[in-house]
């Protein structure tokens, strides 16, 4: 990751993951958090320093990648929006605040209609296209492991369970930390409906 | 065609705009690593946006090849001690700006014209068509380039 902040949003620091379109700047890019959370990142007037970092998932990026939504409908998926007023290189001095999808000027946002339209040339955004998907699979494939041992652990003798209970703070970070920023929003539900579960079967 | 590595003299150095010559003389900013091209062969066409607000019809004109150094804006992602922020992005492939277009603030346009070795030296990218301009002073390059879609 590099190790350059961008931008300071609730305390968070983010970093650039992927650039997706420039021109003499970077006007439209994927940030990342410490904690994999990626923001949708848009540099909307360079000359007043203002730009939009919504906060996103990995499945909306890769479906505006995919071009099967719109630059705009994947801004209208995010939640939530900051606005940042930037006066300096230092992120400490951004002007931060919360916005509403709706409340956003249609200056402000991609035109309507218009789509990401990947190029077979483009060899850094294909890649990067791909690592999405792998990440994509690979949270899958942590869900359905989570679920099976679910089934599995139902059936624990109480020492068993005693083991299980000290797992379940891993459980709980490991959500926290990792699944919501790879699964869409209900699959995180799941993953914590489930781990409660575990906890009231404990 | 592999380019000429050329250093950079001090003697250069003044040909390019105030804002870019203090840089380089106060070691702010450096040519260091970056393969410059100095007496390269005239490009016949290069792509470049430029910007608009809704009705703007102004021709062509100096400022839409300034630097964002040159202009006093600090842009995210590009650094204030990088070479980059002082050089004027071109392309020689108009595709690489079409996703731009579509992408806010103000209504973008794309200009197009050539550049020679008498108007700046270059850079281009490895991986792109991009090409790094940075224009001496007093280049006129805005005489070069027209709106794309404008008879010359």
């Amino acid at each position: 990751m590099n190790s350059v902040v961008w931008y300071i949003i609730d305390g968070k620091h983010l970093y650039i993951e992927q650039i997706l379109a420039e021109i003499d700047y970077p006007i439209l890019y994927v940030c990342i958090d410490d904690n994999n959370q990626r923001y949708l990142t848009m540099c909307v007037d360079p000359m007043d320093g203002y730009y939009l970092v919504a906060e996103t998932d990995i499945e909306t990026i890769i479906l505006m990648l995919e071009d099967k939504i719109t630059m705009k409908d994947a801004f209208r998926r995010t939640h939530p929006i900051w606005e940042v007023y930037s006066v300096d290189e230092d992120p400490h001095h951004d002007e931060v605040s919360q916005i509403k999808f709706a409340d956003l000027s249609d200056d402000n946002l991609p035109d309507s209609g218009a789509f990401f339209h990947l190029k077979e040339n483009e060899d850094e955004l294909i890649h990067y296209l791909e690592k999405l998907k792998r990440t994509r699979v690979q949270a899958n494939d942590i869900l359905v492991k989570i679920k099976e041992q679910e089934g599995v652990w139902t059936n624990l003798s109480p020492k068993s369970a005693q083991q299980k209970h000290r797992l379940i703070p891993c459980l709980f970070s490991f959500i926290d930390m990792a699944v919501p920023n790879i699964l869409p929003p209900l699959r995180q539900r799941d993953c914590r409906e489930i781990t409660k579960e575990w906890v009231v079967n404990v | 065609m592999k380019a000429k590595r050329f250093v950079m003299t001090k003697e250069l150095y003044l040909k390019f705009p105030r804002t870019l010559r203090e840089a380089l003389v106060n070691g702010i900013v450096s040519f260091h690593g970056v393969c410059v091209e100095v007496a390269f062969s005239p490009i016949p066409v290069l792509f470049r946006v430029v910007q608009r607000d809704g009705g703007d019809l102004t021709p062509i004109n100096e400022s839409d090849f300034m630097s964002y150094a040159e202009l006093g804006k600090q842009i995210k992602g590009v650094s204030g001690d990088s070479i980059d922020r002082y050089s004027c992005s071109m392309y020689l492939n108009k595709d690489e700006l079409s996703r731009a277009l579509h992408l806010p603030r103000k209504k973008k346009y794309i200009i197009v014209g050539d550049v020679n070795n008498t108007n700046g030296v270059i850079h281009r990218s490895q991986n792109s068509s991009h090409v790094d301009v940075w224009l001496y002073d007093g280049s006129n390059i805005q005489h070069q380039f027209r709106f794309e879609g404008d008879s010359k």
